[in-house]
């Protein structure tokens, strides 16, 4: 199978439905967690901040933007650094490309994800925040939200194959990083050096994105959405090159 | 006769640690070079050439290369030294049950399987019938695979395998097990992968399966080959080894 053929992208595709279906299967709520897990959240912060819900509900918007983003990124990568071993039978059998089951397992967290932004959208109606015509703009900041999660993902799990500690280090970096991106706080309310450290991060950028087009009204900073975008398609294809060279060593490792 | 796979020198060394160390001391290992791994050899030097058309059986005994062997001319391992040259595509089933899913339908793990093998979609949703009906599955075809057998399991494998469109067939073990019915079966669809002038490579146990199918064998001893030729001559070679 060759990369980027439709196939290949027709085996992504396939993986990341059939997953998701086969995880929620025999569960008397099946694909309704989809729906649920992400609905929970946001009903949660609803009643803890709901005075300012009473005020506007922009805060609650304001975490619920970084939560989602959040959770979509640290869960999807996670499940990346252990899928060559989850999927030992695939990778030692069959002759495809292995990067596509570790796009596969993120396809599984982007259909989520598309819930999760649809909840987000249903709770900036409901607090009567409105949209403004740079809502045309998501699509551009889910897709660049999407190939970051992708690049991340692939060279972890490439690097998973030789060491398997990377689950752990990932899982820290996910508690950590909780109060090193801008969640639950507002940059401006750091220090400079450490609005230096919270601000340029890829993933903050991300969350500064939707935050502007949905609850501030205007056009994100351009240049930092290109930056950010060329930042992931590069990471994303040095990734893959890598695979591509070392792809038989990562079936023999495993 | 022109050539499907020209195999010239080929070797593979693994490198084992028999302590098993964990990654930390692995990287302890390595930075106070106490590093020791034992070269095991599993593949030595070993050369043949399949034409095209023909099939191969490849016996010996557990641990003598076959498998190896397999996943290096389906490239999915490297090899430490020599050439393997291949004209046309390659389909290789390795293991029956790779990749299904047992809590989905055995319709839903029939296009998850065939587009592993890299069938394309549209092919398996117009021979979708066929393959419900071949693989003998119709009453089951929405029942869950956890509730399969294994012979079930490996006929519908089979079934999908035989959609494949690559002209070199790489078949791992399994035509041993199964119903005489599934057998039978099977034994129809290699019928027409050898009518339809593909090559093959089978490793198999089952001398039977070698003899009706195979008009060359190679047998494997500790990652060499002994014996390659027609396939009368070398099974009765097999016995004596």
């Amino acid at each position: 199978m060759k990369r980027f053929s439709k196939q290949y992208f027709n085996l992504i595709r396939q993986f990341s439905v059939t997953w998701l279906k086969a995880r929620d299967r025999r569960m008397f709520l099946g694909v309704i967690w989809s729906f649920l897990n992400p609905f929970l959240i946001a009903l949660t912060l609803f009643f803890i901040f709901r005075n300012d819900a009473n005020h506007g509900g922009s805060f609650l918007i304001y975490i619920l933007i970084g939560t989602i983003i959040w959770n979509f990124i640290t869960i999807s990568v996670q499940s990346a650094t252990t899928i060559f071993l989850w999927r030992r039978d695939i990778v030692k059998n069959l002759s495809f490309p292995k990067e596509i089951l570790t796009f596969g397992q993120v396809g599984m967290y982007v259909i989520e994800h598309i819930f999760e932004i649809l909840i987000l959208l249903g709770f900036i109606l409901v607090m009567k925040i409105g949209f403004s015509f740079h809502i045309v703009l998501i699509p551009l900041i889910v897709f660049v939200e999407i190939l970051l999660a992708l690049s991340l993902a692939t060279f972890l799990s490439f690097i998973s194959a030789y060491a398997q500690d990377i689950e752990y280090i990932w899982a820290a970096f996910a508690r950590v990083g909780l109060f090193i991106v801008p969640i639950f706080y507002t940059i401006e309310s750091l220090s400079d050096r450490l609005q230096i450290l919270v601000k340029y991060n890829p993933i903050s950028q991300i969350m500064i994105f939707y935050r502007d087009i949905l609850l501030y009204h205007h056009w994100p900073n351009m240049l930092n959405v290109v930056l950010v975008l060329a930042f992931a398609i590069l990471f994303l294809f040095l990734n893959i090159a890598i695979f591509k060279k070392y792809e038989k060593n990562v079936v023999e490792r495993v | 006769m022109s050539l499907a796979i020209k195999v010239k020198n080929l070797t593979k060394e693994f490198y084992i640690d028999k302590d098993n160390p964990t990654s930390l001391n692995l990287l302890i290992k390595i930075i106070t070079l106490s590093f020791k791994s034992t070269k095991f050899m599993a593949l030595d030097n070993i050369s043949f050439e399949i034409n095209k058309g023909d099939r191969v059986g490849l016996i010996g005994d557990n641990g003598s290369g076959k498998t190896t062997l397999l996943r290096i001319l389906s490239g999915l391992y490297s090899k430490t030294s020599g050439v393997i040259e291949a004209s046309g595509k390659i389909a290789t089933l390795l293991n029956v049950d790779t990749g299904m899913e047992w809590k989905l339908s055995a319709r839903e793990n029939i296009y998850l399987f065939a587009m592993m093998l890299g069938i394309e979609k549209t092919k398996i949703e117009k021979n979708i019938k066929n393959i419900i009906k071949f693989a003998g599955i119709k009453e089951f075809i929405n029942a869950p695979l956890g509730d399969f057998s294994r012979g079930m399991i490996e006929r519908l494998a089979f079934t999908i395998f035989r959609y494949t469109d690559a002209d070199i067939l790489l078949i791992d073990e399994m035509l041993s097990s199964g119903d005489i019915h599934f057998k039978e079966e099977s034994y129809n669809v290699l019928k027409e992968f050898i009518r339809r002038s593909r090559t093959m490579i089978i490793t198999s146990h089952d001398m039977e399966v070698i003899r009706k199918f195979c008009n060359k064998t190679i047998i494997l001893k500790e990652g060499k080959i002994v014996a390659y030729g027609p396939t009368k001559i070398v099974v009765n070679k097999y016995y004596k080894f």
